[in-house]
């Protein structure tokens, strides 16, 4: 059948999720060493997590770094979309969707629910999320990075 | 059923505003989408990659088909017009349709006067008589004759290298030897006098592309400092690119500076010797015997039989590692059929009348310097190549010169139409419009060792009446 994806093959191992999570972790760990002093810590990794990951799965299209050897299969397709060959509400799916909504919830705890944090926070990750939407999937809002 | 939800959401809301902590109940609903998520099976959505009728019928209608043979410029319609027929060449003359008399033929790079030599169309019959007319494959493949064996072992015994290697066609030698060696990320450092040829050559390896200045030692060096330094893990290999004798221009490249160089910075130079071996120094051997140079300078020397031996293909000498790499990678080697047996013989053969005779040469010198002398003095047109060149190239004087580059070449194609009712064949430089570096305009006249005195007086006298005759019609 089809030949791996290695652009999103990796995606799948568990042993990255707790890499991933132990990322996170650790970048928390580096915010709060270097600024001890200041209180939106986990506010600052959920912008920074969302936004980078915006970028990486949603924004970003086709095969960037290994000789895209598919033809042009995956050139109209974001990582996000790539996943499982476009299967929805796969364990991979649902994992690195629980995993900003789990930020979501820590800031929320950490940082309140009013004012300028609470937006940052409230936006990025509704915008994250919603990208992640099965019913968003390969649809191009206005037609905004569609080619 | 309305008024369920209705009061469902009025519950909800008043859940919300009487809430002393706003915070838990979007945790809850977190949580709950959380549950929602786990509980949904998988499922592969269906995308229809297929357009509706209104989108198909907007797609044809948007589509223009592109002209199978694009529109040729002013330049293209120029080169065009002046088709000649050649119907038959003696080693100086040719007749040509629509033509009674034999014509003086300037135009072909015959400078040994070797097109038209009985002696080798003798040899190129009884070759052709004994092994027909092509070689029908590949030299790897079946293609290798020989006489293929022979004409690369005298070639490397008339080069004084090492060894040499054939290719068929003398177009294809420079431009598969170049990318032959050099790869992508390697460095290439070329002049900008350089033919065509080797431009074709250049865009095929891939590599980094520096040009220096035509001639210009300062600049090559002042490249050659800036690409000096780069990480030492990386092997990057550097090739200078010159031409013996510049087709272009008429000049000869400063090949002992260029060894100096090599020497402090460290890099291999490919010499194109199209038009210099057979030409230049005292027995023919070209532009390294011209300066009394040592063979092992140069590393790579790739020149074609076309020009001085009349005949076709090519050769590249060098070290036998520099030959045995091309026998493998050269492409123009391994995958074009090999020379046909006749042009390799007539190669062998015109190689022997230059090594029993190289009074031809003395004779091209002196032919060579008469029509400098005699050009030099024509109104109108100045002379840019080297007296010692047998590529002369007649330029437009400041004088005469227009603006546009398209108005000096319908000039000079006028003088060289006048010149074909004199019986005199003469050309134009032709380029490849889209040229990286185009030479200026001028009339490209090829001097033959086997014309007489006479022949030549009456050359330049004729080119000369053509120059009054077009220049005082231009004017009015």
């Amino acid at each position: 059948m089809d030949h791996i994806n290695r652009n999103q093959s990796w995606m799948h191992s568990r042993t990255f999720w707790v890499i991933y999570i132990l990322g996170i972790l650790a970048i928390k760990l580096c915010v709060s060493i270097l600024l001890p002093d200041f209180e939106y810590g986990w506010l600052l990794v959920t912008v920074v997590h969302n936004v980078s990951t915006w970028f990486g799965l949603h924004w970003q299209k086709g095969i960037p770094f290994f000789y895209p050897g598919d033809q042009g299969k995956y050139n109209r397709l974001t990582l996000w979309e790539q996943i499982d060959h476009g299967q929805q509400y796969t364990s991979t799916r649902k994992f690195f969707t629980i995993v900003p909504i789990v930020l979501f919830m820590i800031t929320l705890h950490s940082s309140g629910y009013k004012g300028i944090p609470f937006y940052l926070n409230a936006i990025s990750s509704f915008i994250v999320i919603i990208s992640k939407m099965p019913s968003l999937d390969r649809v191009r809002i206005f037609g905004i990075n569609k080619y | 059923m309305s008024e369920i939800i209705e009061k469902v959401i009025g519950l909800f809301r008043d859940f919300i505003d009487n809430s002393t902590n706003p915070n838990l109940v979007i945790h809850g609903m977190m949580l709950v989408l959380i549950v929602f998520l786990l509980t949904k099976r998988p499922f592969k959505p269906r995308h229809s990659d297929k357009l509706s009728k209104k989108e198909e019928e907007e797609l044809i209608a948007e589509w223009k088909p592109i002209t199978l043979a694009p529109k040729m410029s002013n330049y293209q319609k120029l080169n065009e017009e002046d088709d000649i027929v050649i119907t038959g060449s003696t080693t100086t003359t040719s007749t040509i349709e629509g033509h009674d008399k034999p014509l003086i033929n300037l135009a072909r790079s015959n400078y040994l006067g070797f097109i038209g030599n009985k002696e080798i169309a003798q040899v190129a019959e009884q070759t052709v008589r004994k092994y027909g007319v092509g070689s029908c494959g590949p030299r790897g493949f079946y293609g290798t004759i020989d006489v293929h064996l022979q004409l690369e072992k005298k070639t490397a015994q008339f080069m004084k290298a090492p060894e040499a290697v054939l290719y068929s066609s003398g177009y294809a030698t420079v431009s598969s030897a170049i990318p032959s060696f050099a790869k992508i990320g390697d460095i290439i450092i070329a002049d900008r006098g350089i033919n065509q040829t080797i431009q074709v050559g250049l865009a095929l390896s891939r590599s980094k592309l520096f040009y220096f200045n035509h001639n210009d030692m300062a600049d090559l060096e002042r490249i050659l400092k800036e690409t000096a330094f780069h990480s030492k893990d990386e092997i990057v290999r550097k090739f200078v690119i010159v031409e013996g004798l510049y087709y272009n221009y008429g000049d000869l490249s400063p090949l002992p500076q260029i060894i100096k160089l090599k020497e402090q910075y460290k890099f291999r130079i490919v010499l194109e010797e199209s038009h210099s071996v057979g030409v230049l120094g005292s027995t023919g051997r070209g532009i390294v015997e011209h300066y009394g140079l040592n063979n092992k300078d140069v590393d790579i020397l790739c020149a074609s039989y076309g020009n001085a031996f009349s005949s076709g293909g090519g050769f590249c000498c060098g070290q036998k590692e520099v030959v045995y790499h091309q026998r493998l990678n050269g492409v123009a080697y391994v995958f074009s059929a090999s020379l046909p047996p006749f042009l390799a013989t007539s190669a062998e053969k015109a190689i022997d009348l230059l090594d029993q005779n190289p009074k031809l040469l003395d004779s091209l010198h002196q032919n060579t310097n008469q029509f400098y002398q005699g050009l030099n003095k024509i109104q109108g047109l100045k002379v840019t190549s080297l007296p010692l060149s047998p590529v002369i190239h007649l330029q437009l004087d400041q004088s005469k010169q227009s603006k546009s580059r398209q108005e000096n070449e319908e000039l000079l194609e006028k003088i060289v139409r006048e010149a074909l009712k004199h019986d005199l064949l003469l050309t134009r430089a032709k380029y490849v419009e889209n040229e990286k570096f185009l030479p200026p305009p001028s009339i490209r006249v090829c001097v033959n060792c086997e014309l007489s005195k006479d022949q030549i007086t009456k050359s330049i006298q004729i080119i000369k009446d053509c120059c009054e005759v077009v220049f005082s019609n231009n004017k009015l």
